[in-house]
């Protein structure tokens, strides 16, 4: 099978996924007890004022009815819109997205500085006390809920030692300030990401230093930091790739409660908003949204490994 | 070279090339806004407006902003008091079923939308009460409930004609600010995220969920009105942040301290904070439909059982003063609470006393719905207390606010601890349709003596003469006072900070905030 082949029969069982998806989203919602008519008019408002607001919302219309409308409209790329601004929904991802975007990239870019070095290191000093120290804080790292180490990260270096923002958005003030407001959000996020790609550039560096190649290019007189470097960490770092693929949509769902923590107007933060407000058109294209970018993500990853491991075949 | 090699390499290039872009992508992709060069007051909020059309906006946030954007006919000043705003003077009552605004000339919308004339009143108003229909429903509308019509008598004259006499048209009208006519055509129901308005600032941007930004409308009828060049309204939605971001300065002020950080900012150096008595008040309400608490005994004795000044010292720090009545004595017609009032304080002996008269004397059990949000499961703690202390077990279920309205609709509760009645009228006299407890409303009295109260109410929407009004509201407060459908706890006070390079600046009601004169060194 050649590559376009696999594509389009990859995205053509995605079809599926996302009806599927979107059934189960458009069910859940609306099964979240509040009313949105109720959200907005508050204690005042009569029977009849409500009801008015329902109909103008097409909340009054059959489940089935609003599930067709709305599915309708997305085949169309039309997301809906908001039921408080009226403004189209893509409209809002396309607005908040580039946040969501350069959180998750610089998330992604701290856990990979942090844990390459450290699992190479682990790897080769394996068993030894930087190995367990290693291993300790990259358990802690999966243990600890990236929201809290947000929250102590705020305490400690915003409000005690005042050295950072305690959040927000800062590029309207420069790159450097926007950098600047990024250190602590993206080091909450980062550092649990970190935690899982060093356990498996550990355990990839581990299996490649066994590997007979290793010992032939020893035995060549290579020294071994020309080993490590010239045949183990290439080789390790291949199905690392992989996981660092996949990480980026687990990345989206770990940057909703970081944006709310730190603040940030990204995709995450207004899905929060919308799920208080029971803001049905966004909540639903926003985690119709989601699905899309893991869809999409899991697809690259697979299509690219290929690329990386001339065994690996598409079929 | 393999094949597969060089694939690989272009793969791992392109890949090192994404890296490059994840830092060089900020400068390229983060929205930015080039901000005004002058005076800008940042002030931080916990939420985000939910819209900025004035005709549907309820949240504090968004009733701050068009505060700024809109004038009404006649409008508030900082202190709750009436004033003419795009009115002359007070209006004409030729007679009781008639009121005329005489409008200022001259005056211009903002974004070149031209000059303010009596057709856009009548538009604002009218599709306010749905005799224009603009597909969208506005609640405002609950308040025009008497208005006939609206008609402009001239270029500059507006003649409003009532089915019966109405004494707080003029009070309403602060509240449905006049907006451009041309703008909402063109927008539809896109007006709330393009407002224009004929106030002080007008909307330049707004960052759903980061900021609101403000710009001065150089062309204000007021001379010398707004003195700042630009409003940066930032959401930030934990209290701590917003209190370090005061005293760090990145920002200038902060709407609503927190009380447990009230003493913090007031000892903090070059920190102003101001605070003043406050008309919302945290209640307590019962379902006087179904038992337990269609028995008035048993609400006498929850209201005499409960330590408001514990409520006041312990939850809000001082930030609160105990509330014997649902409105401000400041906002009742002669400014003096009635003397046949039943002022409900603690007394766990009188709690007990109709404890033991009621049709549970031996104590029972209840569950209190209320919202999770702000301070209200710390209140209904120390009331939890002070129950059990009489022999009641209260239950606190925290629920989102729009599922406890439901539940509070189809009476599907015993109790609920929120601030329904926040005045949405400043400190001035009360408009009696908060108070209104039919069974089409989240709070509903059921008895003989809520169909009394509510036609006290009628009654006094149509009455203008004040001491008849005083008569009525006294008559209103004397039987709800000694009915109790539902108990005064406490007035929470209202209170902002800010650093004292702001001058010009008033503490008024959270959701009217007047920053037209409102200065920055």
């Amino acid at each position: 099978m050649t590559f376009w082949h696999y594509l389009a029969k990859r995205l053509v069982y995605a079809l599926p996924v996302f009806l599927g998806i979107s059934l189960v989203v458009f069910s859940l919602i609306h099964l979240i007890p509040g009313d949105p008519a109720i959200a907005l008019l508050g204690d005042v408002a009569t029977d009849e004022e409500i009801q008015a607001l329902r109909q103008e919302w097409n909340l009054d219309k059959p489940l089935y009815e609003q599930f067709g409308i709305w599915i309708w409209h997305v085949l169309q790329g039309d997301l809906g819109r908001s039921l408080y601004t009226n403004q189209p929904v893509s409209e809002i991802i396309a607005s908040r997205l580039p946040v969501t975007a350069i959180l998750s990239a610089i998330s992604l870019v701290v856990s990979l500085i942090i844990a390459i070095p450290a699992g190479i290191l682990s790897a080769l000093k394996r068993n030894s006390l930087t190995d367990h120290i290693a291993r300790i804080v990259a358990l802690l790292g999966v243990s600890i809920p990236n929201f809290w180490l947000g929250i102590i990260f705020i305490i400690i270096f915003a409000v005690y030692l005042r050295w950072l923002p305690p959040g927000g958005f800062h590029f309207d003030k420069g790159f450097w300030a926007g950098m600047e407001g990024m250190i602590l959000p993206a080091g909450a996020l980062g550092a649990a990401y970190a935690a899982i790609t060093m356990r498996m550039v550990r355990s990839s560096m581990i299996e490649v230093l066994r590997q007979e190649y290793i010992e032939t290019a020893r035995a060549k007189g290579l020294s071994e930091r020309q080993v490590i470097r010239r045949h183990a960490i290439k080789n390790a770092i291949i199905p690392t790739i992989t996981v660092i693929g996949m990480q980026i949509g687990y990345l989206l769902s770990g940057a909703v409660l970081t944006e709310t923590v730190f603040f940030m107007p990204g995709v995450g933060r207004e899905l929060i908003t919308a799920l208080a407000k029971r803001d049905f058109p966004i909540i639903q294209g926003l985690i119709l949204f989601f699905a899309a970018v893991f869809v999409v993500t899991s697809l690259i990853v697979d299509l690219s490994y290929a690329f990386l491991n001339p065994k690996i075949e598409y079929s | 070279m393999k094949t597969n090699d060089v694939r690989r390499r272009e793969f791992l290039k392109y890949m090192a090339m994404s890296g490059g872009l994840a830092f060089a992508g900020p400068g390229i992709l983060a929205p930015g806004t080039a901000h005004a060069a002058g005076k800008t007051l940042r002030v931080a909020v916990s939420s985000d407006a939910w819209n900025l059309d004035v005709r549907k906006s309820s949240d504090v946030t968004a009733l701050n902003v068009t505060k700024q954007v809109y004038n009404g006919l006649m409008n508030y000043d900082p202190d709750g008091n009436l004033f003419p705003d795009l009115a002359k003077g007070p209006p004409d009552q030729p007679d009781d079923g008639t009121y005329i605004f005489h409008l200022r000339e001259g005056v211009q919308f903002q974004k070149g939308y031209g000059e303010l004339t009596a057709e856009d009143v009548v538009y604002t108003f009218d599709t306010i009460r749905g005799v224009i229909d603009t597909g969208q429903s506005f609640f405002l509308k609950l308040w025009l409930g008497s208005v006939e019509a609206v008609e402009a008598v001239d270029k500059y004259t507006v003649k409003f004609s009532l089915s019966e006499p109405y004494g707080d048209l003029p009070e309403v009208t602060a509240l449905c600010k006049v907006i451009s006519k041309k703008a909402a055509e063109k927008f539809g129901k896109d007006f709330t995220r393009n407002p224009v308005g004929s106030g002080p600032f007008e909307l330049v941007e707004w960052l759903k969920d980061d900021r609101i930004v403000l710009k001065r409308f150089d062309k204000h009828f007021r001379q010398g009105i707004p003195k700042l060049d630009e409003i940066v309204i930032q959401v930030i939605p934990d209290d701590t942040i917003k209190v370090t971001n005061l005293i760090t300065g990145q920002v200038d002020m902060m709407k609503e301290i927190p009380p447990r950080n009230l003493a913090q900012l007031k000892a903090a150096p070059g920190i102003v904070v101001g605070q003043r008595s406050g008309s919302q008040a945290e209640q307590m309400y019962f379902n006087t439909s179904a038992e337990p608490f269609n028995d008035v005994n048993l609400r006498r004795a929850i209201g005499y059982a409960i330590n408001r000044d514990a409520i006041a010292n312990q939850v809000f720090f001082g930030m609160a003063q105990p509330s014997v009545a649902p409105m401000l004595e400041a906002q009742i017609p002669l400014k003096k609470y009635p003397d046949g009032m039943t002022r409900m304080t603690y007394d766990p002996a009188k709690a007990k006393a109709f404890l033991a008269k009621s049709s549970k004397p031996d104590g029972f059990e209840f569950t209190c719905l209320t919202t999770g949000q702000g301070w209200f499961v710390e209140q209904l703690t120390v009331i939890q207390a002070n129950l059990a202390d009489i022999g009641v077990k209260m239950t606190i279920e925290p629920l989102e606010k729009s599922v406890m309205f439901a539940r509070m609709r189809k009476k599907d509760y015993s109790a609920s601890y929120e601030d329904l009645n926040a005045a949405y009228f400043g400190y001035s006299p009360v408009n009696p349709l908060l108070f209104y407890t039919p069974p089409t409303r989240t709070l509903y009295w059921a008895d003989e003596y809520g169909q009394r109260a509510d036609g006290i109410l009628k009654r006094f929407m149509t009455t203008l003469d004040v001491n008849k009004r005083q008569e009525l509201m006294s008559e209103f407060l004397t039987i709800l006072t000694d009915q109790v459908p539902y108990i005064q706890v406490v007035f929470v006070d209202s209170t902002d900070a800010w650093r004292d390079a702001v001058t010009n600046y008033k503490v008024s009601l959270p959701n009217d905030s007047n920053w037209w004169e409102t200065d920055i060194s």
